[in-house]
């Protein structure tokens, strides 16, 4: 800790702070470019330049970067006074005669650091008259739209795109006057990172393509923070909207969730909202009335079959629509469940119940080893971009997966042997072999044996695609750690953003009860909210439909329960409206809605609307419910405050301990997703364009393929499916024989299938099949 | 592309840095030498030895002006453009020379014989303005006339399968003495 002075103002700086960096966080008005809080310093711009002061007395002044100059106490900088203005204008003036000025037509102009540096700078007049360099502009892909000549080569491009998100797709080409920043060939970035590009540019060289065709200015577009609500994480979000509909989203920094950054699925999911067959008007029978009609003929269906009523939510809904359903099921003498599945809600709550010392991202950037479990990119993309930064540094990071993940990609190009491919079933084994303190067999026993006492490692799971098992043998490695003095945090990646409020809920209102309740047919009027029990990966609800007589769907998605609603209920997203959201660390984040979509109801509306409850007394009585809930006095929603996961879900890792089937001669259903692919995000049409894997094909690994005498002339038939209840499920693509593609990242005995064909087939994420189940057909013709 | 034991040659070379990425130029300088220039086959056996993606290579094919990505002529003539060889009328050699050949710049001349390219200082400023022919022939004090009658002299040269033309040849000699 020392000061130091600029313009004679006094600025304290931490040890090995630079000079920039303690002025900017004085809150100096420093100019710069190619310096960023998470990429470092690159000195490639010079536009930190400042004069500092001689020392001793015949010494002159000098000019120093300072985004390259080591902050020392007691050094006094010019940076208005002196001739550092000077030249920081020539600087200006110099990136300006490469630059087309063509700020009127620019996407980024009023967000541009480029025009607010120009302005700080008083270069005013342009004296240059020769010829400008000029390129090409590269197409790339439906989310980012480039202008190479914008360019003013501070690098932050490729210092993001390569150096911090391990991306290997897009680079800086020649040099000098010509240099330019592109990726060798046409079309969308690899990365799930590549939507930073937009917000790390601090010119018009990357724009959003996806707000450039609803563009506004940047000033008339209603802001505020907000929760992502696309995955576990919960980053903070700064969603844009104008006139009833989303534009843009960008990131809204917080150093306790996202420091700097979000996902392509943050920043382009959301725009599921604006989607063409959004519900956007309340429908009964397939005709569209106003709300407060359809909300009236609501209420007469429900006092009517009151007594036989379930409200069927999901953990991608937040807290407080929750609550609002669960009044009004109770209000009715209904039933309540915030999660589709048992299974689901089942993992959930033990995920979260063995969870320790839950890591947030900035502990998952800082660690000194990790192992992870599962599919991570494609389940919590952030929590991949803080393992990358392990990578980065060289620390070990060990992968255990059934499917292709990206991040496994990573792993693999610099250390194959930290990459352990197996099914599922065989995840459990294979844990316990990671300590040497158990009786290690195949693996590598004894991970991070050369790490020293003291030292802290992570260890990440994905939820989704671990049983219970797994996840116990995950908690028992930790205790192996731990008995060699290393420090371990365990958490895990769940499925849907709001997956720990639901289970905290669950714990009230459990989905076995309804489900239950409906196969026996004591409900049935069924109401829906942001679910799909009869579509996409909810095999036990599908048996259930003949049973519903009546269904009212409030969703803001054109899902298939949707197409199939007698009621139906335009739903606001969660930039839309107010909420609270539990992340997977625990942590409590309440958010506004950032802009108003008129026609839109919120579960509180319905509330209000159905049993009554004034907005105000609901959200009383939801803080003193979630006081009592989770024994937390002064309640703030602010994310500074999470939740003991341990105490909170004690005792629910035992339910339903799934005996593992260790059979050799069968096969097991893995998921099949990407980063974009989650249940929202799906909708989302620019994103969705690019999804890497396609619908109705069985990718599988070589090695399976041989075993099972597949090949590109054959087709593969899935047979029956069976639910927890051994009951047969009548789906339409039982009987539909799929081609298959040949896939070295699948491990071996799995047969991964996105979402879409898991439909089709009705097999539920990691149902084992007997291999004399399966059937081979030869391709016609 | 390669022989087994070059192949062995190229992975003994990159296994001896600690990064296997530093060995990247001297694998594109190889497959440079064996085909005249940098085919997409050739980057993707530099991929396989060093782990750089296509677009990595592809910015260090562009950064160093020694690595070509397209192909050349039999001869490939580099014209200083740099200050004493501007200062020396370098334009109008170009020119001269994009005349003669008749075709822009880093295009092979229609008859095969030549490509001609820009080049930065040569170190030839007392022989201003200057070119260097295949990287080894220095060609002094040009003027329009005489970069005309060079020209037509590379285009009348016979065209000999056993001179590979330019390139320093790493593999097979100093390379090879200096690695193996």
């Amino acid at each position: 800790m020392g000061k130091f002075y600029i313009d004679d103002q006094e600025v304290n700086f931490e040890p090995g702070q630079n000079v920039l960096q303690a002025a900017l966080k004085a809150g100096i008005n420093a100019p710069y470019f190619c310096y960023h809080e998470a990429l470092g310093s690159a000195g490639a711009c010079r536009m930190c330049t400042m004069e500092l002061e001689p020392t001793k007395e015949g010494e002159n002044s000098r000019l120093v970067v300072t985004c390259l100059q080591a902050a020392q106490d007691g050094q006094r900088y010019r940076l208005n006074k002196g001739i550092g203005d000077h030249v920081r204008q020539g600087v200006v003036e110099y990136y300006m005669t490469r630059h087309p000025h063509d700020c009127p037509v620019c996407d980024e102009a009023g967000d541009c650091q480029l025009q607010d540096m120009t302005i700080l700078s008083h270069h005013t007049y342009r004296r240059f008259k020769g010829a400008k360099r000029t390129y090409m502009d590269q197409p790339m892909g439906p989310l980012i739209y480039n202008t190479a000549n914008r360019c003013i080569t501070c690098y932050r491009c490729t210092r993001f795109y390569q150096d911090y998100a391990l991306g290997d797709d897009f680079g800086v080409y020649a040099s000098g006057n010509r240099t330019t920043f592109r990726r060798s060939e046409e079309g969308h970035f690899d990365s799930p990172f590549s939507g930073n590009l937009i917000d790390v540019c601090p010119t018009g060289t990357f724009t959003d393509k996806v707000f450039r065709r609803k563009f506004s200015r940047t000033w008339q577009l209603e802001k505020n923070e907000s929760i992502c609500g696309h995955c576990s994480v919960g980053c903070h979000t700064e969603p844009g909207g104008r006139d009833n509909s989303l534009r843009r989203v960008h990131p809204f920094p917080n150093t306790k969730v996202n420091a700097h950054f979000i996902c392509d699925r943050g920043r382009f999911g959301e725009h599921f909202s604006e989607a063409n067959d959004r519900p956007l008007s309340a429908q009964i029978n397939g005709v569209v009335v106003d709300n407060q009609k359809a909300l009236d003929h609501i209420k007469d269906i429900l006092t009517k079959s009151a007594g036989r009523i379930g409200i069927l939510s999901s953990p991608d809904e937040d807290v407080s629509c929750h609550y609002a359903l669960a009044n009004i099921a109770e209000h009715f003498n209904g039933l309540f469940s915030p999660f589709v599945m048992p299974q689901t809600e089942d993992r959930t709550a033990a995920a979260l119940a063995l969870s320790r010392n839950t890591p947030s991202l900035t502990d998952i950037e800082t660690a000194d080893g990790a192992i992870i479990v599962g599919a991570l990119t494609e389940t919590a993309p952030m929590m991949d971009l803080a393992v990358r930064q392990l990578i980065k540094a060289g620390k070990t990071v060990h992968m255990l997966h059934a499917s292709p993940t990206l991040l496994a990609d990573i792993v693999r190009k610099q250390h194959p042997d930290q990459i352990h491919q197996a099914a599922p079933k065989n995840w459990a084994q294979i844990i316990s072999s990671f300590d040497a303190s158990h009786e290690a067999e195949e693996m590598g026993p004894n991970l991070f044996a050369n790490l020293d006492t003291g030292k802290r490692i992570i260890i990440l799971g994905v939820a989704v695609e671990m049983d219970i098992a797994s996840m116990h043998a995950l908690h028992d490695l930790c205790q192996a750690f731990e008995n060699k003095q290393l420090t371990v945090q365990l958490g895990f990646a769940l499925n849907g953003a709001n997956a720990t409020g639901s289970a905290m809920i669950s714990a009230q209102y459990p989905s076995k009860q309804l489900l239950d309740a409906v196969r026996k047919k004591e409900i049935d009027t069924l109401m829906v909210c942001g679910a799909d029990p009869f579509g996409f990966g909810a095999a036990d609800w599908l048996p259930a439909r003949e049973h519903i007589k009546q269904l009212i769907v409030f969703d803001n998605v054109n899902s298939p329960t949707l197409q199939i609603a007698d009621v139906i209920l335009p739903h606001a997203t969660w930039s839309e409206r107010r909420g609270i959201s539990i992340n997977y660390e625990g942590r409590i984040q309440g958010f506004n809605h950032a802009y108003q979509r008129a026609g839109t109801l919120t579960a509180v509306n319905l509330a209000t609307a159905l049993i009554g409850i004034s907005a105000n007394n609901f959200y009383e009585q939801q803080h003193n419910n979630i006081e009592t809930l989770t024994g937390l006095n002064e309640l703030h929603y602010n994310g500074c405050q999470c939740l003991n996961l341990h105490t909170q879900f004690e005792g629910r890792a035992e339910a339903n301990q799934v005996s593992i089937d260790t059979n050799k001669d069968s096969v097991q259903v893995v998921r099949l997703t990407w980063h974009g692919g989650s249940n929202k995000a799906s909708y989302a049409t620019a994103l969705a364009s690019i999804k890497p894997w396609k619908d109705n094909i069985i990718y599988l690994h070589p090695d399976t393929a041989k075993r099972l005498q597949l090949n590109a002339e054959t087709k593969l038939k899935l047979g029956n499916p069976t639910n927890a209840n051994d009951n047969p499920i009548n789906r339409s693509g039982m009987d539909q024989a799929f081609p298959i593609i040949l896939n070295d990242n699948v491990a071996v005995d799995c047969l991964a299938l996105t979402r879409t064909t898991l439909h089709h087939v009705g097999h539920l994420v990691n149902a084992i099949i007997p291999i004399d189940k399966l059937s081979i057909i030869a391709k016609e013709g | 592309m390669f022989t087994p034991d070059e192949l062995t040659h190229l992975k003994q070379h990159v296994n001896h840095y600690p990064e296997p990425r530093a060995g990247a130029i001297y694998c594109l300088y190889a497959v440079q030498d064996k085909v005249g220039h940098i085919n997409d086959k050739g980057i993707e056996i530099v991929t396989e030895l060093t782990g750089l993606s296509k677009t990595q290579q592809e910015e260090l094919i562009s950064f160093y002006t020694l690595l070509r990505r397209r192909p050349i002529g039999r001869n490939v003539l580099r014209i200083c453009d740099s200050i004493s060889c501007h200062v020396m009328g370098s334009k109008a050699i170009l020119d001269a020379a994009i005349k003669q050949t008749g075709v822009p710049i880093g295009e092979i001349s229609k008859d095969g014989s030549v490509t001609v390219l820009p080049s930065i200082c040569l170190g030839l400023c007392n022989k201003a303005p200057a070119a260097l022919l295949n990287e080894m022939d220095e060609v002094e004090n040009l003027n329009v006339h005489s970069i005309n009658e060079y020209l037509n002299k590379l285009s009348e040269k016979p065209h000999d399968l056993n001179n590979k033309g330019s390139g320093s040849n790493i593999i097979a000699t100093s390379g090879r003495e200096n690695n193996s």
